[in-house]
């Protein structure tokens, strides 16, 4: 089983990995940190799944090293879940690679970040609608403090847990 | 819920889909620019399902797929998103302000000139008034004894905690000087550092010290955001030259990777330096810096014409400014200081093993008469300095701190021990950097980029010579 996360540079992917994984990684306020991608686990039902990190991305057509090694993580390997993580200050920027993430009809989830720094600065989503118009599961995070973090674990489990009933079927 | 492109779109794809088999993902992408998937398709198809749409839009097919997916992705946007009006945060002023040349300018020098103060003051307290005390003091007592009751004296003794009668920067024993520079010396130098860059990091400073700086480094063909890997390389060239994937072209990583590596000396070489130098004044230790970063530019400036290739525009984000999280200042210096101890300590060791074999074995008779000529007449150096210039191939602070009893004993002046400090950071990444080197830039590359290095050492390292001959 492999988990990808992907998403726009500096929406806060590696704080993620690391609540999922508990490893600890290089974190900084600033796009590019994560240049090569970083491999964890979490354990669902006893057994490992792969978690990896994938440096950010504003597209899957790749125009740096960085982004290139993204795609070719989502490309290269069968992966049984995308977690898409979303900056919720710049929705809208961020929805572009969403869009192209979902063309390829992997499960996945949104997360959708930074939610606090969102609604400090009068955004307000509407998540169920949003689950609506993409037609994935949405969960609002703070990543950092760890808000939302464990709705996050929950629906991994129950989605791969679903996955592995259809492969027996 | 699928989501549909507007019917020229969807036609084109349709087009594709009934003449190859290939997953709908995989056509889109191929419009969308994907030069992978490109490729499944044969040219003329392609050619035939993009012609109308491209006919009808007036641009090309990767503009108009761009133009529908953010148009999807406004359509959803304004649909879920209610924005409410409010004033800009002290945070978000200060952040206009930083980037504002008329005050980023006078704001970056006051923190960078400030950062670096606190570093002086902070690191050269825990190596003066704590390492030194306690590697002379205790741990001198105990090592000395237990070693010396096993054995008196002879090549082991040596090789363990050096000739006698030698302090702990020149005796060159794996005991004394091996773990004395790495943790007495470079340790806190790093330790602060690390503090310092992961504030600047997290608060979000550095992408707006890279927009100041953008017009410089676009003069020698890199861009502002050049800055990050440049800073990285400060404290270790390793993650530096990491960081530099995110710029573009070939050419650029190339320059970038060929000027950390000649004009970027890390943490381990600077605080080495700073012992070394640093009592005869800051400004020679300024000096020194002052010859690298000229050495930047011009080389540069000059690579930057006679390379070939394209140093394009980058769309860079400028995160907002958010407060630190000591809980992640923590983590990460911890991370850093353990990648630090991991990858340095074993290398100094290898080093100063290197440096006792050379000198049991009176290898400077053997590598003078084959470097000799270079060494005194080109450089003005004496043949002592062999030993370092070795040495620094592996890693740098040993091959500086090779320097300080050579200052000592008068064997070298000040301007010599500068020139070679400065041919040190040159002249040849240190090990670790070379093998990263390799990684990032291939073998042909990585050759091209040390041939450019030694030549330009030799190259200042000469002049340096002229000059110091003409004002000493």
């Amino acid at each position: 089983m492999r988990i990808l996360l992907m998403g726009n540079p500096n929406v806060g992917k590696s704080v993620v990995f690391n609540r999922l994984t508990g490893i600890k990684v290089i974190i900084s306020n600033y796009p590019g940190t994560t240049v090569e991608f970083l491999e964890g686990s979490m354990i669902i039902d006893n057994k490992k799944v792969k978690i990896i990190d994938a440096p950010g991305t504003y597209s899957l057509i790749p125009s740096d090293r960085a982004e290139e090694a993204a795609a070719h993580l989502l490309m290269r390997e069968p992966t049984d879940l995308v977690i898409n993580v979303v900056d919720a200050t710049n929705l809208e920027r961020n929805l572009y690679l969403t869009l192209q993430l979902k063309e390829l009809t992997l499960p996945m989830v949104l997360d959708l970040n930074m939610i606090d720094v969102a609604r400090e600065r009068g955004i307000e989503i509407d998540t169920p609608d949003l689950e609506q118009a993409l037609g994935i599961p949405v969960i609002p995070s703070v990543a950092v403090s760890g808000e939302g973090i464990k709705k996050l674990r929950e629906l991994i489990v129950k989605i791969l847990r679903g996955n592995r009933i259809e492969n027996r079927v | 819920m699928k989501i549909e492109f507007e019917p020229e779109i969807e036609r084109a794809i349709k087009y594709i889909e009934e003449k190859i088999s290939l997953p709908r993902w995989q056509i889109i992408l191929a419009l969308e620019g994907s030069k992978e998937f490109k490729k499944k398709i044969p040219r003329k198809i392609l050619k035939g399902a993009v012609q109308e749409v491209e006919k009808d839009h007036s641009e090309p097919i990767e503009m108009i797929m761009l133009r529908a997916r953010f148009g999807q992705a406004g359509a959803i946007t304004s649909r879920v998103q209610k924005v409410h009006h409010r004033h800009p945060t002290f945070l978000e002023k200060l952040g206009d302000a930083t980037v504002k040349p008329l005050t980023g300018l006078p704001i970056a020098a006051g923190i960078l000139w400030g950062m670096f103060k606190l570093f002086i003051t902070v690191a050269g307290f825990i190596t003066d008034g704590l390492m030194v005390p306690f590697f002379e003091g205790p741990y001198d007592n105990f090592i000395r004894g237990s070693v010396e009751k096993i054995f008196p004296h002879g090549f082991v003794h040596d090789m363990l905690i050096g000739a006698p009668g030698t302090g702990y920067l020149e005796s060159f024993g794996l005991l004394t000087t091996g773990i004395f520079v790495p943790i007495g010396i470079v340790l806190p130098a790093v330790l602060v550092f690390y503090i310092i860059l992961t504030l600047l990091e997290d608060v979000g400073y550095l992408p707006r010290l890279a927009v100041l700086v953008d017009t410089v480094f676009h003069r020698i063909g890199l861009h502002g955001y050049s800055i990050v890997p440049v800073i990285l390389s400060f404290g270790c060239n390793v993650p530096g030259v990491m960081a530099a994937r995110i710029l573009t072209t070939d050419k650029q990583r190339f320059m970038m990777l060929t000027l950390l590596g000649i004009s970027i000396p890390c943490m381990a070489q600077t605080a080495v330096v700073l012992n070394i130098i640093g009592p005869f004044g800051l400004l020679w230790v300024g000096l020194i810096y002052l010859i690298l970063m000229g050495i930047f530019v011009s080389m540069g400036s000059l690579l930057n014409k006679i390379l070939k290739g394209e140093t394009p525009e980058i769309a860079i984000e400028i995160p907002p400014y958010r407060l630190p999280r000591i809980s992640n200042l923590l983590m990460k210096t911890r991370l850093r200081i353990e990648q630090f101890l991991l990858g340095a300590i074993p290398w100094v060791f290898v080093g100063i093993f290197i440096v006792n074999i050379l000198y049991s074995l009176h290898a400077t008779d053997f590598l003078s008469k084959i470097l000799g000529p270079i060494l005194g007449r080109w450089l003005g150096l004496p043949q002592e300095a062999i030993y370092s210039l070795v040495v620094g191939f592996l890693r740098k602070d040993v091959a500086t701190g090779l320097l300080a009893p050579l200052l000592d004993k008068g064997i070298m002046d000040l301007y010599q021990v500068i020139t070679v400090v400065a041919m040190l950071a040159i002249y040849f990444p240190c090990a670790a950097t070379f093998a990263v080197f390799l990684k990032e830039l291939g073998v042909k590359d990585t050759l091209k980029s040390t041939a450019l290095m030694l030549a330009v050492a030799l190259g200042v390292g000469g002049l340096l010579h002229l000059i110091f001959g003409l004002i000493s």
